[in-house]
């Protein structure tokens, strides 16, 4: 296959996995900033306990690898099973690159945080979810930039 | 003017521009060859704009907390129609003579090798970019200068693969534990002897490469290779030693501490000789790796760069031929066997003769190739018109 073919799968998995996190946000942000929702809203919405566990274990493994910019080091459990790919994790890394690890101790609490629930979870803790979200999409928008050869 | 006041303008832009190419479809009169995909794209407009029409109502257009989600699902939806018109359309309109035949010949390899009929896909013959496939558009893409040229078709077989392995979700199932375990054991067997911070990234990258997601890319080019090889048998690996000599690649890239989508030439091919020694062509195995290590020899790259092996291990590269081969047998694809090779009859057997052509007189092989090529229209093309 050539690079656009596989460029495709790689966006089609990045996609589908930026829409997940999103879904689980959007879920949260519902209920954090008590936004009514439509009946088609509510049909469609990511359920607030799967969002939350899905979240959760998404800035768990960021607590274990934001500092380790060696794969070979992260825990074997997060190999097997990537929340989010490696590009994503690199973003993220140089994006507060000069607030390590202050931005360590803000995951940490943010996924002791998601454990107890959303009412421990404050403005902060959102923007730092929105943050991992935004942060996937432009690596997804990335790709397809690359794909239609845009620039 | 709030930043979502904008983004509703942009979707409604974008509805715009969805129902314009609608407009342009419905006087379109496709060939009856691209119905299919001109009822696809169609169907795809149609699911956009319904797309846009929820995103235009929903919440997160209208409450700025959400307004950052609603960028990304407006993001969304001009990916979606962006593979439509730059894509889909272009192929629709354009389909002539040439995309007639690109597609006659997948057809008739199709109906040859018993690949699924509703995944076969359209043919463009407009590619500048070789071979490649698109599973939602269900488009493949071929060099128009290959239309004629037997050597490569063994790569539209992995095109093929690419599409089936993009349907068949379950196609290499078991084969993620066996990926586990094995790297597990690797990682056991590291730590008791001791290895370095180089060694444990190699074998990390590897892993992760070797997985599933959007990291694990080298599994499904690696399963692409094999369902060709299963089909079409050793004139994949000829084509394959063609490919790399016409692209100059370095054979063993990626290596430690490299990592990119495609695994290294030199692992493609001791997949595909996997996959011969399981089709019992244990002798045309042994005579591609004799050609390739002579093509070695000509090149800067004649040894195995350190880590190469913990890349692409032998014991996981089999596995992943025999699980291959397996999944291909229950797939109902008809696998290569030299006993049922004829001269003229097939696809499969004109390719096989082509590179036995090619490899017993390479410099008149050109004139074979034409007279072989010739008769394809009338023969067996018109075998296999397109279903609707």
């Amino acid at each position: 296959m050539s690079d656009s073919g596989l460029l495709s799968y790689e966006y089609n998995e990045l996609a589908t996995l930026a829409r997940q996190l999103k879904d689980w946000t959007i879920a949260l942000k519902q209920v954090f900033y008590k936004i009514p929702q439509s009946t088609e809203e509510e049909a469609v919405q990511a359920d607030l306990d799967t969002a939350l566990r899905g979240l959760k274990r998404t800035v768990e493994f960021l607590c274990d690898v934001i500092e380790v910019e060696d794969e070979g080091a992260w825990p074997e459990h997060w190999l097997t099973s990537l929340p989010l790919p490696t590009l994503v994790v690199e973003r993220l890394r140089k994006a507060h690159t000069f607030e390590g690890p202050l931005y360590v101790s803000r995951l940490e609490r943010l996924r002791d945080r998601l454990q107890v629930g959303i009412s421990s979870l404050t403005r902060k803790d959102i923007e730092l979810i929105d943050d991992i979200v935004l942060a996937t999409n432009a690596d997804a928008n990335a790709i397809f930039r690359r794909l239609m050869r845009w620039g | 003017m709030g930043i979502n006041t904008f983004i509703l303008g942009l979707t409604a832009d974008l509805d715009r521009r969805c129902e314009n190419l609608q407009a342009l479809l419905s006087v379109y009169k496709p060939h009856k060859d691209v119905s299919r995909l001109h009822s696809r794209i169609t169907t795809m407009l149609a699911q956009t704009r319904k797309k846009i029409r929820s995103l235009q109502k929903s919440n997160t257009v209208h409450h700025p907390e959400l307004w950052s989600n609603a960028l990304s699902d407006y993001q969304d939806l001009v990916h979606e129609f962006t593979v439509v018109e730059q894509l889909g359309v272009p192929i629709l309109t354009r389909y002539n003579k040439e995309d007639e035949r690109g597609s006659a010949l997948v057809r008739a390899l199709a109906h040859q090798i018993g690949f699924p009929q509703d995944l076969i896909p359209v043919v463009t013959a407009t590619s500048d970019a070789y071979y490649w496939a698109e599973e939602n558009l269900r488009i493949v893409g071929i060099p128009a200068s290959d239309l004629k040229g037997v050597l490569g078709w063994p790569d539209l077989l992995h095109e093929l693969a690419h599409l089936l392995l993009a349907a068949r979700r379950d196609f290499l199932a078991g084969f993620s534990p066996i990926v586990k375990e094995y790297f597990k054991e690797q990682r056991e067997r590291m730590a008791d002897i001791g290895s370095s911070p180089h060694e444990n990234r190699a074998l990390a990258i590897a892993q992760l490469r070797w997985g599933e997601g959007q990291t694990g890319t080298w599994r499904l080019e690696f399963a692409a290779d094999l369902v060709a090889t299963y089909l079409v048998g050793p004139s994949y690996a000829w084509q394959h030693l063609r490919l790399t000599m016409n692209h100059g690649d370095d054979p063993f890239t990626p290596s430690p501490p490299e990592s990119t989508s495609h695994p290294a030439p030199q692992a493609r091919l001791d997949e595909v000789a996997a996959m011969l020694r399981l089709l019992k062509c244990e002798q045309e195995a042994k005579a591609i790796q004799l050609h390739w290590a002579n093509m070695l020899h000509l090149t800067l790259y004649d040894q195995l760069p350190p880590g190469f092996r913990t890349y692409y291990p032998t014991e996981l590269m089999k596995t992943l031929a025999e699980l291959v081969f397996t999944s291909c047998q229950r797939e109902g694809l008809v696998p290569f066997a030299n006993e049922t090779l004829s001269q003229s009859a097939d696809l499969i057997s004109l390719i096989n003769a082509a590179w036995l052509e090619f490899n017993c007189n390479p410099t008149t092989y050109v004139s074979w190739e034409n007279q072989a090529v010739q008769t394809l229209d009338t023969t067996i093309f018109a075998l296999h018109p397109m279903q609707n």
